[in-house]
């Protein structure tokens, strides 16, 4: 039995009485932080007062544990991270603290994280919510602090994202700065699946530039690391099974081994971020054939896999047991979009079986997904399809299929009602190299468009903005992603209410524009926010803030 | 005729595929950047081992200030980012098996200046009993040099999961062919983030360049901290976009560390209206600020203030006073300049010969050397200092080339 953390603090019940949400979701529009008085939020959180002091944060801030969950690996590690991403301008200063022991003079000194759950398992829906208190310390006690309470430790790495976004180098002090104390924040995600898509078949990511964009992924709180590893273009990972698989790689060099792909697991567990991975059949898997060309119908005519051998589904198979050791998220993707069925219809020894079963293309199309979908399902995972294989034979798909919008509008109300899961990718707004898309576009498109009854949108799981590799590699991958991500990003964490009335121009796009200027300190290449074509470069000199 | 270019184009094709082709792309060529002196390797293998150490014995230099131990652990960190090496090292004959890496280090300074000798001899031997590849260089930056290439010999081995070095016995002599190998960044038309500099410097490291000529103020935006006249960075874009006197010495060692120094530039007195944001004195007048008002002696006052606080952290022996693009037009249209010109009658291109030469002297008496820009060259070549490095920019240089020419004739 966990005890509820925003029970147990009924101070903070007092302060929400009084909550006005008009007053505190109007956050101030001037686009300029000088304005001390001004802290931006990214995403917005659920729940939040603040008031009008300002409270300086020691830099040899300290961290004190709590709950069962809290003297936690992933926890100290979180604080660690945070420690060096906040005071990033101080080296020296908690030197000079030091030798004259003024270290008293902070009124935060320590940070408590209270987790009330030693279970660190993480999956789909798993408690991120999280409360944070940040006042001044009282007469009783003489060290001021801040207080993170949270059911999980990944509700207290949301809670730590949070705290390092109220904490702000004043260069006048030469300190960090809390503005608007007391911060009264109590916040969690709007849907448990809030995805980023890297594509590593049209380009190779090394294994630094995957986990450095899983790193900036935490900090707008997106949960799910979508890996699309492979498709027609080329097989980077290693598959121990079939150890020939990896042929397809576009060099020797550009490879994962297995070990790299726990290595990119647990990197973003930590982190609070699920990893899906994806292997998209029959339509987008040419280069499987480069070290097995039996899986190809002909040497000439290379995809769809071919339907007709038990190969094709052993190798499916083998995949799938070998990635089932790696990827432990309950969710696995099928693909299954775009499956041009022309080869099967003229390859000869496909066309005769296709005949010998009096089956049309389409149904060997059907065939196959759903002949895949028990592969993974008897590998006790749920598969994730994109959304033509629901398009085409819905009333055949495994019911605890999750239907994977992209083409347009309208799949996920449809899935929904026959009641199916959904995540929301509608490749009009939530395609990231589709460059001609503006972050307001991207910021309004809405998950449960179209869906009304509330049992129907709980079948929504989320959504997912797809970084597809065509036109992006390590170069210029950041700045594509980022900050439209971002956008998507607070669509999806945040109240729905709170984010979809009034003037999106005046209260979001300054937060958002504070926001990827906050990615550029942290060194992540975000791309100016209102540019007319997403990652394009600033086009002449100014304040990140402006530009 | 058509049929030749048709089977040259084929022959072009065949080649090209063959270069592009997943199993065309052979580790057997020199993929070292930048291309050594002199490289010689053979046609073995070797692994490093599980724990590759480095070894300094006979070395005279002590690194009480850990350059070289630092290097090593960025030379291993940047051989092992790549991929989770988990090979199984008992299954490796020893004799392949690479222990570490001996460096000797030959002088036991490790002032980075200008010139110094950054050359370094480094041999990975052959296969059989391979113990230790062995670094020799003059100075501990020759030695990170020496690093650098030897990281560019490593490579992940898919099969046996653990680092590689192809092409063994390697032997590479190595000196740079100049002595000042630099990259300008602006920090002044856009802020960039304390860790982006420091990327920055990272990449420099790998591509063997030594300077980081750092543009820090212009005409947009002051982001420097000065201590002497503290309101100078008011002309910063923001609060926040900012770096203070701390952060520019961290770049400078962080710089220092890794082999590259800094060149601090400011560039006066035409790129220079950001300072007047927290001094307007600074400007002719309100409406025309630009360049600095040479009339002034609170101009030069600040140039030394800014300049006394730059040789408290960099250390380079060069700093960069700009002196480019200076539109005097404001010094007439104002009428106090405009007088005083007069006055000292002095017409706008001597009063810019004067604004440098006057700036120069200042830097002359914090023990700088001084680069200016190729105009004031251009237009007073004679009166500059002796001292003064030109620094091209326009197009080839055809008059500094056409000077220098003329100077070697008379």
């Amino acid at each position: 039995m966990l005890s509820d953390p925003f029970k147990s603090h009924f101070l903070f019940l007092i302060l929400s009485l009084s909550l006005c949400v008009s007053q505190t979701l109007a956050l101030n529009s001037v686009p300029e932080p000088d304005a001390s008085a001004l802290t931006y939020l990214w995403p917005l959180p659920s729940e939040f007062t603040s008031g009008n002091r300002t409270l300086s944060v020691d830099p040899d801030l300290s961290l004190a544990v709590g709950g069962i969950g809290g003297n936690s690996a992933i926890v100290r590690a979180a604080f660690d991270r945070y420690r060096a991403i906040i005071f990033k301008h101080t080296s020296g200063i908690s030197i000079f603290s030091r030798f004259t022991g003024r270290s008293s003079v902070y009124d935060i000194c320590k940070l408590k994280i209270i987790v009330n759950s030693n279970n660190e398992e993480l999956q789909l829906g798993v408690d991120e919510s999280y409360t944070l208190f940040v006042s001044k310390n009282d007469e009783k006690s003489i060290i001021g602090e801040a207080t993170i309470e949270a059911n999980t430790v990944y509700g207290a790495l949301r809670g730590l994202e949070t705290f390092s976004q109220l904490c702000s180098f004043d260069y006048g002090t030469k300190s960090v700065q809390v503005y608007k104390a007391p911060w009264y924040i109590r916040d969690k995600p709007r849907f448990a699946f809030r995805g980023l898509l890297l594509d590593t078949s049209r380009h190779y990511f090394p294994i630094d530039v995957i986990k450095q964009i899983i790193e900036s992924m935490s900090y707008a709180k997106l949960n799910v690391f979508h890996w699309h590893i492979i498709d027609e273009e080329s097989f980077p990972l290693e598959v121990p099974a079939y150890p020939k698989l990896w042929k397809g790689s576009y060099t020797k060099w550009e490879r994962y081994t297995v070990e790299d792909a726990y290595e990119i697991v647990n990197f973003a567990k930590v982190r609070g971020i699920n990893v899906m991975a994806e292997i998209d059949i029959p339509g987008h898997a040419e280069s499987w054939g480069t070290g097995y060309p039996d899986l190809w119908p002909s040497t000439s005519c290379r995809e769809p896999l071919d339907v007709t051998k038990n190969f094709t589904f052993d190798v499916i198979s083998g995949i799938l047991t070998d990635m089932r050791k790696i990827f432990p998220f309950e969710l696995f993707h099928l693909g299954g979009d775009e499956v041009n069925t022309d080869c099967w219809s003229s390859t000869p020894h496909v066309k005769q079986w296709l005949q010998d079963r009096n089956m049309t293309a389409k149904d060997a199309y059907k065939y196959f997904v759903l002949k895949a979908q028990e592969i993974a399902i008897s590998k006790n995972w749920t598969p994730v399809n994109w959304e033509e294989t629901f398009n085409t034979f819905a009333e055949n798909l495994n019911p605890r299929t999750v239907v994977h919008n992209w083409l347009g509008a309208g799949v996920c109300p449809k899935a929904v009602a026959k009641g199916f899961k959904c995540i929301f990718s509608n490749q009009g707004f939530w395609y990231l190299d589709h460059l001609d898309v503006p972050w307001n576009e991207v910021y309004t498109a809405e998950p449960l468009e179209g869906i009304n009854d509330t049992s129907k949108q709980e079948l929504v799981l989320g959504g997912e903005v797809c970084m597809w590799g065509e036109t992006a590699d390590t170069s210029d991958v950041q700045q594509t992603i980022w900050p439209r991500a971002a956008a998507a990003a607070e669509r999806m964490w945040s109240r729905r209410d709170a984010i979809s009335t009034g003037n999106i121009t005046l209260t979001a796009l300054p937060r958002l524009q504070y926001f990827r200027c906050l990615l550029n300190r942290r060194g992540v290449q975000a791309a100016p926010v209102t540019n007319k074509y997403a990652r394009r470069p600033p086009i002449g000199a100014g304040s990140c803030y402006e530009q | 005729m058509m049929g030749k270019i048709v089977w040259v184009l084929l022959v072009v094709l065949l080649l090209v595929q063959a270069v592009l082709a997943t199993d065309g792309v052979s580790v057997d060529r020199l993929n070292i950047w930048p291309m050594p002196h002199s490289v010689s390797h053979g046609q073995e293998s070797l692994f490093l081992s599980k724990d590759f150490e480095l070894n300094t014995e006979g070395t005279r230099y002590n690194d009480g200030s850990g350059v070289l131990k630092d290097g090593f652990s960025r030379l291993l960190d940047m051989v092992l980012v790549a991929h989770v090496v988990d090979g199984n090292f008992s299954k490796i004959d020893t004799s392949l098996l690479l222990q570490g890496l001996h460096v000797v280090v030959l002088s036991a300074d490790d002032q980075l200046q200008y010139g110094i000798d950054e050359s370094y001899k480094l041999s990975v031997p052959a296969s059989g009993k391979p113990g230790y590849a062995y670094l020799e260089a003059h100075t501990v930056y020759g030695a990170l040099h020496g690093f650098q290439t030897f990281s560019q010999l490593c490579l992940f081995n898919f099969t046996t999961r653990v680092i590689e070095i192809p092409m063994v016995p390697w032997t590479v002599i190595d000196q740079p062919r100049f002595s000042f190998r630099g990259l300008l960044i602006d920090t002044s038309r856009h802020y960039l983030p304390l860790p982006v500099i420091k990327n920055v410097i990272d990449s420099m490291a790998y591509a063997k360049l030594n300077v980081l000529h750092w543009h820090i103020v212009d005409t947009q935006s002051f982001p420097l901290e000065i201590p002497s006249y503290p309101k100078l960075w008011d002309g910063a874009y923001s609060v926040s976009e900012r770096y203070t006197f701390a952060d520019a010495a961290e770049i400078v060692s962080y710089a220092q560390r890794r082999g590259i120094n800094v060149l601090g530039e400011i560039d006066v007195p035409g790129h220079a209206r950001s300072w007047g944001i927290g001094y307007s004195s600074l400007w002719p007048s309100k409406d025309c600020p630009e360049p600095l008002d040479v009339s002034n002696k609170f101009t030069f006052k600040v140039i030394d203030g800014i300049l006394s606080d730059f040789s408290k952290i960099f250390k380079f022996k060069f700093v960069h006073l700009g002196g480019d693009e200076v539109n005097t037009s404001c010094w007439t249209l104002t009428p106090h300049v405009k007088k005083w010109l007069t006055k000292h009658h002095m017409n706008e291109s001597q009063a810019y010969q004067y604004f440098v030469l006057r700036a120069q002297n200042i830097a002359l008496s914090h023990g700088y050397e001084i680069v200016n820009w190729e105009e004031t060259f251009n237009n007073f070549g004679n009166k500059l200092s002796r001292k003064t490095v030109v620094h091209n920019w326009v197009l080839c240089g055809p008059l500094v080339i056409r000077f220098l020419v003329g100077s070697f004739l008379a």
